[in-house]
């Protein structure tokens, strides 16, 4: 993966959105920002420009069909050597904040339709049906991290609709399960933007 | 997610990563345990090595399924981030967990 722009020690690359395989390498040191080929992006995130951040700008598209967090978080890992317990961690919450950001923030489900067996197939098809429709093409969500003095900040910001988190902390089911997985895997959650943007914080 | 029944399907094996994409591949699995003759049909989870809150759901669900047809859904040595899910979720408290 060829980077497309170098300013100072900012570095950003494109992802073809093909495979997981090709995320990584556009992940690859010394990347600090990559974007899904095909979203128009007007909203990324700053950069501090010392090389402690790397952001990902993606599709939800995406997101439904690739590992993304899994790979993200490969990418941080190769920078700071991570432990196995906080890497299992980081991915888990921050694949829960992608699922939330998809499954709440971007689609609209009719309620219910995941909550019995007989609805799942529905339940998917729904979804691909609604992600490949020209109303998600630019549907896209930013991931963030940036690290220093003991601490790794992710920050997961989407273009939908948000949510209120405490209305919803409180479910037992959807997205109140995966909150509250969430906030026991991170050290510290915030939540910006009326529910657009969560902050994912780590000891390191 | 992969899975690997037993001859009589009332035992299963899952590998890999169960998430929120899994929906029409966990259908199939609790179809075929529910049809098995055994009381007890059991998910084996020892080669499960992720699990998100929507692989959580749909347990839930095949353990409800499984009440109302008179089985008892258990699951099976979880490991690593699975294992840490249950804990956090308190799955230990909704289902028979076999370490």
């Amino acid at each position: 993966m060829l980077p497309v722009q170098d300013l100072q020690q900012h570095c950003a690359t494109r992802w073809d959105g093909a495979s997981e395989a090709t995320l990584t390498q556009s992940l690859a040191a010394p990347a600090t920002a990559c974007i899904e080929a095909g979203l128009l992006v007007d909203d990324g995130p700053d950069h501090a420009g010392n090389g402690s951040c790397l952001s990902l700008t993606v599709s939800v598209r995406s997101i439904y069909r690739e590992a993304i967090a899994g790979a993200f978080v490969r990418a941080i890992d190769d920078r700071l050597r991570l432990s196995r317990e906080l890497r299992d961690r980081i991915v888990t919450a921050l694949h829960e904040a992608l699922l939330n950001a998809v499954m709440h923030g971007h689609l609209k489900l009719e309620a219910g339709l995941r909550d019995t067996l007989g609805g799942f197939e529905t339940a998917h098809e729904t979804i691909v049906r609604q992600l490949a429709s020209q109303q998600y093409a630019q549907s896209r969500v930013v991931i963030a991290a940036q690290w220093g003095a003991g601490r790794l900040l992710i920050a997961v910001h989407d273009n939908g609709v948000g949510f209120d988190p405490d209305k919803n902390r409180s479910r037992q089911r959807g997205c109140g399960r995966g909150l509250a997985v969430v906030e026991a895997f991170c050290d510290s959650v915030t939540h910006l933007d009326g529910g657009r943007t969560i902050v994912l914080g780590f000891e390191l | 997610m992969k899975f690997e029944f037993q001859p009589n399907d009332a035992r299963v094996t899952l590998s890999g990563e169960f998430t929120f994409t899994d929906h029409v591949a966990f259908r199939e699995v609790a179809d075929r345990l529910l049809q098995a003759d055994d009381r007890t049909i059991v998910v084996e989870l020892s080669q499960l090595r992720f699990i998100d809150s929507a692989g959580l759901g749909m347990l839930l669900i095949a353990r409800d399924e499984a009440g109302k047809a008179g089985r008892t859904l258990v699951l099976s040595q979880p490991q690593g981030q699975v294992k840490r899910m249950f804990a956090v979720t308190k799955f230990d408290e909704l289902f028979t967990i076999q370490a």
